[in-house]
């Protein structure tokens, strides 16, 4: 009896000191919201994806579509109709059970005007829940792309009665969800002190497979040379973003990376207003700013040539873009052309590496005999650009990221005529009427055909460059596995699926 | 003088020299990239080249004209400005002087580099902006001298000899008052360049300095911080340059008190 006591006692201490698994994070900047549909952020994106879950999402290494929150769905034969059917025993982290009824209020949420992200279902024309497990979406015009929004990293994911009907607050919520969250996730937010730390701890209800680690904890450090001492320090375990690539192929000891082609796409976006308006001294710059003469320098191994204006994780390209080569030529059209200025604009989101591609373009311009200086555009202002054309930088360099794996996300963000980041109002009428007839293609290989004409377009119209490819690298403590790292999922790793060896 | 100081003297002059001849010493356009990034000092490159591949040493030469000249700007348009309003306050007295001494002390108690920092990022980033902000704040100190050295030497004998022999207005100022002031500025402005250096420094090093790719100092650190343990020499030569600028100017403004007090 004595020996049974001890042996009970002994489990019972085992089982208080068995430590908790905490898993940390370095974020280079603060989460604007984790309201999935109140801002398109890149940092925390990771975070929202435990937090709240879509109807559907890409597999881990894929582009593939897999199911989510919906179990199945059928999509009509007229491409209208999606009739999605919602998994058994999902609840909210409040512990309400999530009904299609919630999943249509939710969706209708996310229709309003006021939310940033509405556009994701622009082309909806109806919702309804006609029972408690199927939800369906009518469609005003078929769109082979919708399912994959409805992938996407930025795609409606469902939140619950806790935020929409208890804490509506007349704001849609939005006031609540800047410091709560109710979602469907295997992760619930357990605190959250604004420019310091995120922590989010495993939902005991979750439907799905039960993740590894019980804390996550975010931690903000803003710059990376301190996220690198701390992991090599071990006070964090995975830094997503920003690892200087010239120190990737000497990474200290006890570190792994992992690397992955994302949907980003490292881009030139020409201003045709100013300095470059003329096509021959265009055609000149572009063959200066030719990424091959940087971009081993600024990658290493990390980067291949861009194959089009659309990621290899999009659309294999035949072969890289090929840029006027003949540097002569471009020095006489400079020549011609009197004393060239120029400026090159990047964005701050990722300075370090913007800013060294920029200062190679400098080198390589003054060969050509273009003075350019540098200047970095902070990221809240590159969707104003389009509004000041004359002071605009002459070109801006970025590497921006498609709402999703479609194409159509690609030329609908970027190239079209008004298109949310077409920043210097490109427009070219025969390339929208040819995005338009290509949106509706549904057979992959002509479908890529398609868009590869229209970036041969855009290219030769010296208005958008494809640069390059340029590899997601995570850099994280050795012992993580099943990172569950996406093409179309920037800068994170699968909180659900990450585990310790 | 003490033979450091008149080294460091000496060292002033030469670094005008390298600073206003940076076109011809250079061995290479601090601009374009000559080199693989990240070449270590040898004997080809003598400082390395920086992380696009362009020479750290032609990089340092022109580093120290944009960092050495704008300097001597800003010292000068701070001497001329508070000169000026120093002796107008001192000559003309009463209700003039009042307001311009405090004025100047307005000028001296505000946090001038914060409100400069913060006019330079609403101006946008530049050295002429930061040179013209920077000489806004820099004159008070320059006037208050003058003002005290001008008063006191009105004062004196010969000043007053010359007012009663009928020597008024800017004969009397430039001939007999400001000359005596002349050695206290020539030393204040000296010991000074080191601030002004520093403050430069911090502005290019927080990125409000010259648009890159110019290769002002503060910047060239700034920017390569993460090099520091991989291409140290990326970050610490420039850091190294501002070191012995302001140690220099430091020193021959020691000098030049020494000097001052002999004769």
């Amino acid at each position: 009896m004595r020996w049974l006591a001890i042996l009970l006692l002994l489990y019972a201490f085992g089982a208080h000191a068995a430590p908790e698994k905490v898993l940390r994070v370095a974020y280079g900047d603060d989460v604007a919201t984790f309201d999935p549909d109140d801002a398109i952020i890149l940092v925390g994106l990771d975070a929202e994806r435990v937090l709240y879950e879509g109807l559907v999402q890409y597999r881990p290494g894929t582009t593939e579509i897999a199911g989510w929150l919906a179990e199945s769905w059928t999509i009509s034969s007229d491409g209208l109709t999606y009739s999605f059917t919602l998994r058994d025993g999902v609840t909210f982290h409040d512990g309400r059970p999530m009904t299609a009824a919630d999943v249509l209020a939710y969706f209708e949420r996310r229709r309003h005007p006021t939310l940033p992200l509405s556009y994701f279902l622009d082309g909806v024309d109806s919702m309804s829940a006609p029972d408690p497990r199927t939800f369906v979406i009518r469609l005003k015009a078929p769109q082979p792309a919708f399912l994959d929004r409805l992938a996407s990293p930025w795609a409606p994911k469902v939140i619950g009665p806790a935020a929409l009907i208890d804490h509506e607050g007349g704001d849609l919520g939005v006031s609540w969800l800047n410091d709560h969250a109710d979602g469907t996730g295997p992760f619930m937010l357990a605190e959250m002190v604004r420019g310091q730390r995120y922590v989010l701890v495993r939902n005991p209800h979750y439907w799905g497979p039960r993740p590894y680690f019980d804390r996550i904890e975010l931690l903000i450090v803003p710059t990376i040379n301190q996220q690198m001492l701390m992991l090599q320090r071990g006070e964090v375990d995975i830094v997503e973003h920003g690892y200087p690539f010239d120190q990737l192929g000497r990474l200290p000891s006890g570190l792994k990376l992992d690397a992955h082609y994302p949907l980003g796409l490292e881009m030139a976006y020409i201003n045709q207003n100013r300095a470059l308006h003329d096509p021959a001294l265009r055609q000149a710059v572009i063959a200066a700013i030719n990424p091959a003469y940087w971009l081993h320098d600024v990658f290493g191994d990390f980067a291949a040539p861009a194959r089009s204006l659309y990621p290899k994780a999009m659309i294999a390209g035949p072969a890289p873009v090929s840029f006027p080569a003949d540097l002569d030529a471009a020095r006489r059209a400079v020549a011609a052309a009197g004393p060239v200025k120029i400026e090159i604009g990047f964005t701050d989101q990722e300075a370090p590496v913007q800013q060294r591609i920029a200062e190679f373009m400098v080198s390589q311009l003054k060969r050509i005999g273009v003075t350019a200086t540098v200047r970095t555009i902070p990221i809240d202002q590159e969707s104003s650009l389009v509004d000041r054309l004359d002071s605009d930088p002459d070109i801006f360099i970025a590497e921006n990221y498609p709402d999703a794996a479609h194409p159509a996300t690609q030329t609908g963000v970027f190239f079209e005529t008004g298109a949310a980041l077409n920043f210097f109002g490109y427009s070219n009428p025969k390339l929208d009427a040819m995005s338009a007839e290509a949106g509706q293609i549904t057979s992959l290989p002509e479908r890529d055909r398609a868009y590869l004409a229209i970036s041969d377009q855009i290219f030769s119209d010296g208005a958008f460059i494809p640069l390059a490819d340029v590899e997601d690298v995570i850099v994280y403590r050795a012992g993580l596995t099943d990172l569950g790292t996406r093409p179309a999922l920037p800068w994170a790793v699968d909180y659900a699926t990450i585990r310790r060896e | 003088m003490p033979r450091l100081e008149a080294a460091a003297v000496c060292m002033l002059f030469v670094i005008t020299l390298v600073a206003m001849a940076a076109p011809w010493l250079a061995p290479a356009d601090p601009v374009l990239k000559i080199a693989a990034p990240f070449e270590p000092p040898s004997l080809t490159y003598l400082f390395g080249t920086d992380e696009i591949g362009r020479d750290m040493l032609a990089r340092m030469i022109y580093g120290v004209r944009l960092t050495w000249l704008p300097s001597l700007v800003v010292i000068a348009i701070g001497v001329f400005a508070g000169t000026l309003v120093g002796v107008a306050g001192a000559v003309a007295g009463g209700l003039v002087d009042a307001i311009l001494a405090r004025l100047t002390e307005l000028f001296i108690v505000i946090p001038s580099t914060m409100i400069a920092l913060a006019a330079v990022a609403a101006l946008g980033p530049g050295i002429w902006h930061t040179v013209v902000v920077m000489s806004v704040f820099w004159w008070p100190w320059y006037a208050r001298i003058v003002r005290g050295e001008v008063k006191a030497v009105a004062a004196r004998p010969h000043a007053e000899a010359a007012r009663l022999s009928g020597v008024r207005g800017p004969r009397l100022v430039l001939r007999y008052l400001l000359p005596a002031a002349l050695p206290t500025l020539l030393v204040t402005a000296t010991l000074d360049v080191a601030n002004v250096i520093l403050v430069l420094s911090l502005f290019s090093f927080l990125g409000l300095g010259a648009p890159a790719p110019s290769p002002e100092l503060g910047a060239m650190t700034a920017r390569s911080l993460s090099s520091l343990t991989t291409h140290w020499w990326i970050p610490i030569l420039p850091a190294v340059a501002i070191f012995m600028l302001v140690v220099t100017a430091n020193l021959a403004g020691d000098g030049l008190r020494a000097l001052m007090k002999n004769v």
